[in-house]
């Protein structure tokens, strides 16, 4: 019994880690097909702004809110200037981002310093079957949960929401019925790096804080982002940090943390060599196979007939 | 016009002899610098770490700039920054040494940079300083080594531990060189002390997801655990394994005393870590000439998180080359490996440091410091002087013959018995 519940302590553990490291991404990669490569370094902004808060002596609360309007203001500075002009380009915002990153972590190496002060952690632990576990960890889990429904909720009930996906479907055709498309896609931008920066000041609440510190999450945001694909951002992203940290986790008991590395990369290798566009469809792919597979077991349907 | 050949010649005497007289005179000799060349980490992964390293040989250069240089020359740094990235160490180790032609480098902190470096230096026979704690073994000619090895932190250490708390350890250690070879070290010293290696696992560099790791200690419920974690992101054990309640005492070689974890992470995160050290700033409560040493840094760089380790061995290392260089006269190669095979000390902040000939590493005074709730420390156990014997004990005296090879745990029979 101990053992299930560790194990799906560790599973819930990874995939909070997965989902929110990527969730600023996938609105960013979903709507915009923009390859942001300053993914990380809105969440060190968040824990830089975050420690800054906590140092000038707002309430931990506050200071998280802090670090998630540093990084949304220099989200929405980045979209005007530069991001605004390489849209539909891909390859041009790659690049263009990846300077971007390099420019904010050594500026603020250079300018701020190696590291800032560490946020406290305010929460303890909990005992369940003799082992203990951290209230932080399952705080993470549940944020991660909280936040994929408000992100889905914001989608299917706002206004907002129904024009962000009227963009992301058919652009030209949202601009034609009056969607100021350029506005979504800013405001897009700021909430992404908003929710990039609130998981940084999150993080932050357990990590040495400095400059590269976001680099360690972009490349695992990354690979969830292009498991999850572009087509229905929620589920994806939800389908895609339910499988991989499954794979992960798994690996990583059954082996040790290499191995559940390495079986996470391949498992995202094999899921986009036989669905590029994501995850979802793959699940749509393999249905079809298996409905497909089972009717013809079943000799002629009428569906069949009528398909035919 | 007409130039005759009489007033050209005159015009350029008066003009040279003019320049010569207001030449400015310079303090130091005309052969120019001595140059000292450092690859060190001030951005990236080892950054925070590494910063104070720099600092430590600055000081020592000015120090003796101050005094007049060495054999009436001026020292010069010329510092490249290694990004803790080891093809970057590699690349300024060949433009140091290629186009600066340094007199020395000094570079590396992780083992994969120091031997990207290190491997560019002896290629070509330029003295190579090591300055850091590390998994030693290495007998080279021109390599230099000025930080404690196993023998001087795990070998101490781990009995001490075994005494004090029992004999079942598990090991974390990062999944590179530098941990593989001292994970062996420790499983040697376990064995050769009775006890037990419960677990042992290696964690890749730039991991900082623990829960599994904590998880199987908890199931282990050893008597303590052995961290031999590098980076920042590996760091991130100590607030994980604190929140999960893991309140098992723990020994490391490399926490603490480089990255200063206890400054940057609030109390009592690390409490109950023991670290085998030289040096480390807490040191100056125990030690005149640590407090000196402190004083000395804080003043030149009043914004410094931390006067770790490293510090020292810089400094100690800088120092001790100008000594082999005033001995040998000379900036020559032969000259000056001559020099550093006569015996060399130095005054270091923790107390005289012998250069030995045959390892060319340095017998050095270890404590063991244990960290306190608060997060201040505690010198629990003095050492003494410890010589890095083990060298010597595989054969090797590079005063007689010269080679270039790193031993392993392994290539020794007493410690290979230990080993799976």
């Amino acid at each position: 019994m101990g053992d299930i519940i560790s194990f799906a302590y560790q599973y819930a553990d990874s995939f909070a880690l997965l989902a929110l490291s990527s969730i600023g991404l996938v609105i960013i990669f979903g709507m915009m097909g923009v390859i942001n490569m300053a993914h990380g370094e809105f969440m060190m902004i968040g824990a830089f702004g975050a420690s800054f808060g906590f140092q000038w002596g707002l309430p931990l609360s506050l200071a998280i809110v802090t670090g998630v309007f540093a990084a949304t203001a220099i989200g929405l500075l980045l979209e005007r200037l530069v991001i605004r002009k390489l849209y539909g380009r891909l390859l041009y915002s790659l690049v263009a981002t990846w300077g971007i990153s390099l420019v904010l972590s050594q500026g603020a190496l250079v300018l701020i310093g190696p590291s800032v002060p560490s946020l406290p952690n305010p929460f303890g632990t909990v005992s369940v079957g003799g082992m203990n576990f951290s209230v932080y960890r399952l705080f993470l889990v549940a944020l991660a949960i909280a936040l994929i429904v408000t992100l889905w909720a914001l989608m299917r009930f706002t206004n907002f929401g129904l024009h962000a996906r009227a963009t992301m479907t058919e652009p030209d055709m949202a601009e034609a019925l009056g969607v100021r498309t350029t506005r979504i896609y800013m405001v897009t931008f700021g909430l992404g790096a908003a929710l990039a920066g609130f998981a940084g000041a999150i993080f932050g609440l357990s990590a040495q804080i400095q400059p590269t510190f976001g680099a360690a999450y972009t490349p695992i945001a990354f690979i969830v982002v292009v498991v999850a694909g572009s087509r229905n951002i929620i589920a994806g992203l939800l389908a895609s940090a339910l499988v991989l940290a499954l794979v992960k986790t798994s690996f990583t008991v059954g082996f040790n943390i290499l191995t559940g590395y390495v079986a996470m990369l391949v498992t995202a290798l094999i899921i986009i060599r036989l669905s590029p566009t994501g995850i979802l469809d793959l699940i749509g792919k393999l249905k079809a196979l298996a409905s497909r597979h089972r009717s013809s077991t079943k000799g002629t349907s009428a569906e069949e007939t009528k398909n035919a | 016009m007409n130039i005759s050949r009489r007033s050209l010649m005159k015009t350029s005497v008066a003009l040279a002899a003019t320049s010569t007289a207001l030449a400015p005179v310079s303090a130091f000799a005309q052969e120019g610098p001595i140059k000292v060349g450092i690859i060190d980490d001030a951005s990236g992964d080892f950054a925070a770490a590494v910063i104070p390293k720099t600092q430590g040989a600055r000081i020592a250069i000015d120090e003796i700039n101050a005094a007049g240089g060495v054999l009436g020359r001026e020292l010069e740094l010329i510092h490249y920054d290694g990004q803790s990235d080891v093809r970057r160490h590699q690349e300024f180790a060949q433009r140091a040494i290629l186009q600066d032609e340094v007199d020395v480098l000094m570079a590396g902190y992780t083992s994969s940079e120091r031997e990207a470096a290190r491997a560019v230096a002896v290629e070509n026979e330029t003295i190579f300083w090591h300055n850091n704690q590390g998994e030693g073994g290495i007998a080279d000619e021109y390599s230099f080594f000025t930080g404690p090895v196993p023998e001087q932190q795990i070998l101490p250490g781990l009995e001490y531990m075994v005494e004090k708390y029992g004999k079942r350890v598990y090991v974390l250690a990062a999944d590179y060189g530098f941990g593989q070879v001292s994970a062996q070290w420790v499983q040697a010293s376990a064995g050769m002390a009775g006890a037990e290696v419960v677990g042992l696992e290696f964690i890749p560099l730039g991991n900082s997801e623990f829960s599994s790791s904590i998880a199987n200690i908890q199931n282990e419920e050893p008597d303590f655990l052995f961290l031999l974690l590098v980076g920042s992101a590996q760091s991130q054990y100590f607030p994980q394994a604190q929140a999960a309640g893991i309140a098992i005492p723990s020994i490391s070689t490399v926490n603490l005393q480089q990255g200063y974890e206890h400054k940057l992470f609030p109390a009592p995160t690390l409490e109950n870590l023991y670290v085998p050290v030289t040096f480390i700033e807490e040191l100056a409560q125990e030690v005149e000439s640590a407090q000196v040493f402190v004083d000395k840094v804080r003043a030149a760089f009043p914004d410094t998180e931390y006067v770790n380790q490293m510090t020292r061995c810089a400094y100690v290392a800088v120092h001790l080359m100008a000594k082999a260089w005033e001995a040998a006269g000379t900036t020559d190669t032969p000259a000056v490996l001559e020099a550093l095979h006569s015996g060399l000390t130095f005054d270091a902040p923790e107390g005289p440091v012998t250069l030995d000939p045959a390892t060319h590493h340095l017998a050095m005074d270890i404590r063991l410091a244990q960290v306190q709730p608060d997060h201040s420390v505690e010198f629990v156990e003095d050492f003494g002087v410890i010589e890095p014997w083990w060298l010597k004990e595989m054969g090797v005296n590079l005063a007689d013959t010269s080679q270039s090879r790193q031993y392993l745990p392994g290539d020794d029979p007493d410690l290979a018995a230990f080993l799976e």
